[in-house]
C-alpha cells in the first residue's frame, strides 16, 4: 500500500451533501432570483437570469441539507453570488469576466501559492498549473472544462482558490514521498541514520481495545486536536487557527485530554479485569518496542509527517505500490 | 505540556481514513468559518480522521486569521469594569473628603478667632503678617508713619524661628502683650541686614532686635502694627481690609494705642466671601501714596481660599510657600500656580500679557511647584521669589497670585531670586543668583535692571 489517495475532484458528489427535491429548490430560486441576480451583478459578466437560476438550483440541490423551503432560502442567501457569477462566467469563457478575474485574483493567486510552496519557482509553477486548470485548457465533449465551474460560492472565491492550490500542493508532496532538504535536516537536528532492527512485541489487545474505545468516545474536535498535534506535529498556533480559537484554548484542551485519556484508559483496563498495577504496567509499555502495522498507519495518512515538516521515523518502510 | 500515553498516539494512527473527501468548497468554507454548525461538525469528524484534509485546511487558511481570533483568556480581576469604576469612585470620595476636612479646618480656625472677644492684634508671632495696609484713605500715612521696612527680605533657612515664637498667649486690650513680645514678634518678621535697617525705624527694644537678628527666618511686616503705638494707620488699615476683620482693626488700634497682647494669629474675624473682595480692594488701596499692586484682580483667578485675616508666611525647607492663620500652629501650603496669570512686567503697564507661556505651563505642570527662596510681606501684599526666575505677587494675602517676569529694554531677569525687599508696597528690590539687581518703584509694574 502506499498509494496516496488523491484529493477528491470537485465534480464528484461529496459524501457530506444531501439532496433536496429539485422542484422545491427551483421554486425557492425563482422567488429569490431577482434579488440574487441583482446582487450578483450578472449583467456585468454577461450572465442571463436563466443561466444564473440554473446554477443556483444545482448548488441548492447539491448542498441543501434540509428540504424545508425556508432553509433552502437561507442557504441560498448565504452564497457569495457575485463571485459565483464571476467564476461561472469565466468558466463559460466570458472575456469580460476573465478580465475582472485576472484583475482581482491574479496577484492573489500567486501570493497564495508562494505562501503555500514557500519558494518562488515552486509557487510560480503551482500558480501556473492552477491558472491553466481555471482557464480550461482541456475540453470535454467539445466544451472547455474549467475548474471554476466547480466553485459554488460557499466560501469566498479567494479562499476557494487557496484551497485548490493547497490540494494540488498536498497531492504533489504526498506523491513525491520523502522530500528531504539537507538544510532542513540540520535545522531540525535530525540525523540520517539507518534504522536499527528492534525486537517485535505484540501490544496487549486489551490495551488497544481500551485505547480505541476511549479515543472514539472523544468529540470530533478533540480527536482532531490530538491528531493534529501528536500525529501531524502541528503547533498550537496552527491548530488554533484551524479551529478558530485562541492558542491558549488548544493548550488547555491538550492538557485536559492528556490527563483524562490516561485516567479513562486505566479505568477501562480495570473494567476488563486488570488490576490497577497491571493496567499501569500495560500503559507504560513502550510502543516503540511493539510491532507496528505500517500499512494501517499509512491508511490514516497522518503517519506521514505534514509536508511542511520532516520527521524521520525509525522502521518505516515504503511500499513500492 | 503533559504528554498523552504513547498507546494513544499509536491508536490514532490506525484510524481508517475515509474514502471520500470533502470538496474544496466545503474545506474553504470551513477554513473561513462559513459553514453552519451541522456541516461543520460533519467536516470536523472527517478532519479528525483524515490527515490529508487537515493539511489542506491548514494551508488554505487566510494569512490574517491569526490576528482576528480574539483570545479567550481569563481577564484579570483588575480589568473588571466594575472594579475599575469602584477604584475611581473611591479616589474621588477620598479627594472630596480631604477637601471637606481642609475646609472644616479653616472654618474652625476662623471660628476660633471669632471667639476672641478682645481686640487681638493680627500680628503674627512669627510668620503672620499683620495687615499693615492702611485704610483706603491713609495708606500713605501708614507707610510713612509706620516705620518703613514693614517688609523686608527673608533669609530662609529652616523653621527654627517658628519654634521660637511664643504663639500661645492671647492678649487683649486689658491684657496687652508686653513690649518685648511685641517687639519680638515684629522683629521675627525681618531678617538680615535689611531687616536690621528696618528695625531701626521701629522703636523696638533691644532684645526684640536681638531676637530678630538671631532669627534665621523672619517675615516682614508686622512691625507697623506691632511696633509703633502711634501707627494709627495700622488700625485704619485693618479697618480698611476688614469687613471680616473687625477684630483685626481693634487689635491694631489696641496695638497702636498700647501694647496689646499679640494674638497667636488666629484669624481675627471670620471672613465672608464678600469680604475678600473688599479686603483685596482695601489692600490694594492701602499702599501708601501709591496705587496698590499693579496686578488687577480681574487678571487673577482664585487659587487659594480667601483669607479672612492676614496670615503668617513662611517658606519651608523644601522651598514651598506656606501660610498660617493660627499664629504658626498649623501651616498650609499655598499654590501659586493654578490659575495664576503671568505678568510681563516692564512691557506694558496697562495690560497684562502672557509671556513665556511654555515656562509657566511647565511650572504649572510640575508636581513639585516652584521652589521659593525669598519672601517679602507687606500686609496683604506678598512677594515670593525663587528658582528659575520665579517671582509671584499677591495683593490679597494669597487668594490670587500673578507671576511677574521683570524685564528692562528687552532684557529679562535671569537666575534664581534670592532676596526681595519691599520697604513699601511701591518700592522694591530683588537680587538674583546671577548677581542681578532689579528695582521697581511702581509696585512691580515696571522694573529696572541695576
Amino acid at each position: 500500500m502506499g498509494r496516496v489517495p488523491q484529493a477528491r475532484s470537485d465534480n464528484e458528489p461529496c459524501s457530506m451533501t444531501s439532496t433536496a427535491q429539485p422542484e422545491a429548490v427551483r421554486a425557492v430560486v425563482d422567488g429569490l432570483l431577482p434579488e440574487l441576480h441583482s446582487r450578483a451583478d450578472c449583467e456585468k459578466v454577461g450572465m442571463t437570469r436563466e443561466s444564473f437560476a440554473t446554477i443556483l438550483v444545482e448548488i441548492g440541490v447539491k448542498y441543501a441539507a434540509a428540504e424545508s423551503p425556508a432553509e433552502v432560502r437561507d442557504f441560498l442567501l448565504t452564497l457569495r453570488v457575485d463571485e459565483l457569477a464571476l467564476a461561472r462566467a469565466c468558466a463559460e469563457g466570458n472575456n469580460t469576466a476573465w478580465e475582472i478575474f485576472l484583475t482581482r485574483f491574479r496577484e492573489k493567486l500567486y501570493l497564495s501559492a508562494l505562501r503555500i510552496a514557500r519558494e518562488d519557482s515552486a509557487a510560480r509553477e503551482l500558480a501556473d498549473t492552477l491558472y491553466a486548470d481555471l482557464y480550461g485548457t482541456t475540453s470535454r465533449d467539445g466544451r472547455r472544462v474549467s475548474k471554476l465551474s466547480s466553485y459554488t460560492g460557499r466560501g469566498s472565491l479567494e479562499g476557494w482558490l487557496r484551497t485548490v492550490l493547497a490540494q494540488e500542493y498536498v497531492n504533489r508532496y504526498r506523491r513525491t514521498k520523502r522530500l528531504v532538504s539537507l538544510e532542513e535536516e540540520s535545522d531540525e537536528g535530525v540525523q540520517f541514520q539507518a534504522p536499527a532492527p528492534e525486537p517485535v512485541v505484540a501490544a496487549d489487545a486489551r490495551l488497544c481495545r481500551a485505547t480505541d474505545a476511549t479515543i472514539a468516545a472523544l468529540p470530533a474536535d478533540d480527536r482532531m486536536v490530538l491528531s493534529s498535534y501528536f500525529l501531524d506535529g502541528r503547533t498550537l498556533a496552527e491548530i488554533a487557527r484551524m479551529l478558530r480559537v485562541h492558542e491558549s484554548t488548544i493548550s488547555r484542551k491538550l492538557d485536559k485530554l492528556a490527563k483524562s485519556l490516561r485516567k479513562q484508559i486505566l479505568a477501562d483496563l480495570m473494567r476488563q479485569g486488570m488490576s490497577r498495577r497491571q493496567a499501569e504496567e500495560a500503559m507504560e509499555t513502550d510502543v516503540r518496542d511493539m510491532q507496528l502495522d505500517i500499512r494501517r498507519s499509512l491508511a490514516q495518512d497522518s503517519s506521514t509527517p505534514a509536508f511542511h515538516k520532516k520527521t524521520a521515523e525509525a522502521g518505516v518502510r515504503e511500499d513500492p505500490g | 505540556m503533559q504528554e498523552v500515553p504513547k498507546i494513544v498516539r499509536e491508536r490514532l494512527r490506525v484510524v481508517v481514513s475515509p474514502d471520500q473527501h470533502p470538496d474544496a468548497n466545503l474545506l474553504s468554507a470551513f477554513a473561513e468559518g462559513a459553514l453552519p454548525e451541522r456541516e461543520k461538525a460533519t467536516l470536523t469528524e472527517h478532519l479528525a480522521r483524515c490527515g490529508q484534509c487537515r493539511d489542506v485546511v491548514s494551508l488554505a487558511l487566510p494569512e490574517s486569521e491569526s490576528l482576528e481570533i480574539v483570545p479567550v483568556a481569563r481577564r484579570s480581576w483588575l480589568t473588571w469594569p466594575a472594579l475599575r469604576w469602584g477604584f475611581a469612585l473611591a479616589g474621588i470620595a477620598a479627594i472630596t473628603a480631604l477637601g471637606v476636612l481642609q475646609y472644616r479646618q479653616k472654618a474652625s480656625s476662623v471660628t476660633t478667632a471669632m471667639r476672641v472677644s478682645a481686640p487681638s492684634v493680627a500680628i503674627s508671632e512669627d510668620k503672620q503678617t499683620i495687615p499693615a495696609a492702611p485704610a483706603s484713605s491713609e495708606p500713605t500715612k501708614e507707610s510713612s508713619a509706620q516705620k518703613p521696612s514693614d517688609v523686608t527680605a527673608l533669609n530662609l533657612r529652616d523653621d527654627v524661628a517658628r519654634n521660637q515664637v511664643n504663639a500661645d498667649q492671647s492678649y487683649t486690650a486689658a491684657n496687652p502683650p508686653p513690649p518685648h513680645v511685641l517687639e519680638r514678634k515684629r522683629g521675627n518678621l525681618v531678617g538680615g541686614p535689611l531687616a536690621q535697617s528696618a528695625m531701626k525705624n521701629t522703636p523696638a527694644p533691644q532684645e526684640q532686635q536681638q531676637a530678630q537678628s538671631n532669627s534665621p527666618r523672619t517675615f516682614a511686616k508686622q512691625e507697623n502694627a506691632a511696633g509703633d503705638p502711634s501707627a494709627a494707620p495700622s488700625a485704619q488699615a485693618l479697618d480698611a481690609q476688614d469687613s471680616i476683620g473687625q477684630l483685626d482693626a481693634k487689635a491694631a488700634s489696641a496695638v497702636n494705642s498700647a501694647p496689646a497682647k499679640v494674638d497667636k494669629a488666629k484669624p481675627a474675624v471670620g471672613g465672608a466671601e464678600s469680604a475678600r473682595t473688599q479686603y483685596g480692594v482695601a489692600a490694594a488701596k492701602a499702599a501708601p501714596s501709591a496705587p496698590p499692586a499693579s496686578i488687577s484682580l480681574d487678571k487673577m483667578q482664585l487659587v487659594n481660599a480667601a483669607p479672612t485675616s492676614l496670615p503668617r508666611w513662611t517658606i519651608n525647607s523644601g522651598g514651598a510657600l506656606q501660610r498660617s492663620f493660627d499664629g504658626g500652629a498649623s501651616w498650609q501650603d499655598v499654590s501659586v500656580l493654578a490659575g495664576s496669570a503671568v505678568m510681563n512686567a516692564g512691557v506694558s503697564t496697562e495690560t497684562v500679557e502672557i509671556r513665556e507661556k511654555d515656562a509657566a505651563k511647565k511650572m504649572m505642570k510640575s508636581q513639585a511647584g516652584p521652589q521659593f527662596r525669598a519672601l517679602a510681606v507687606n500686609g496683604a501684599e506678598v512677594w515670593a521669589g525663587g528658582a528659575n526666575t520665579t517671582l509671584f505677587h499677591t495683593s490679597d494675602a494669597g487668594a490670587h497670585w500673578a507671576r511677574v517676569l521683570p524685564s528692562d529694554a528687552g532684557v529679562s531677569l535671569t537666575g534664581d531670586v534670592v532676596s526681595i525687599t519691599f520697604p513699601d508696597s511701591q518700592h522694591g528690590r530683588i537680587t538674583t543668583s546671577t548677581n542681578e539687581a532689579w528695582s521697581t518703584e511702581d509696585s512691580g509694574q515696571t522694573w529696572r535692571k541695576q
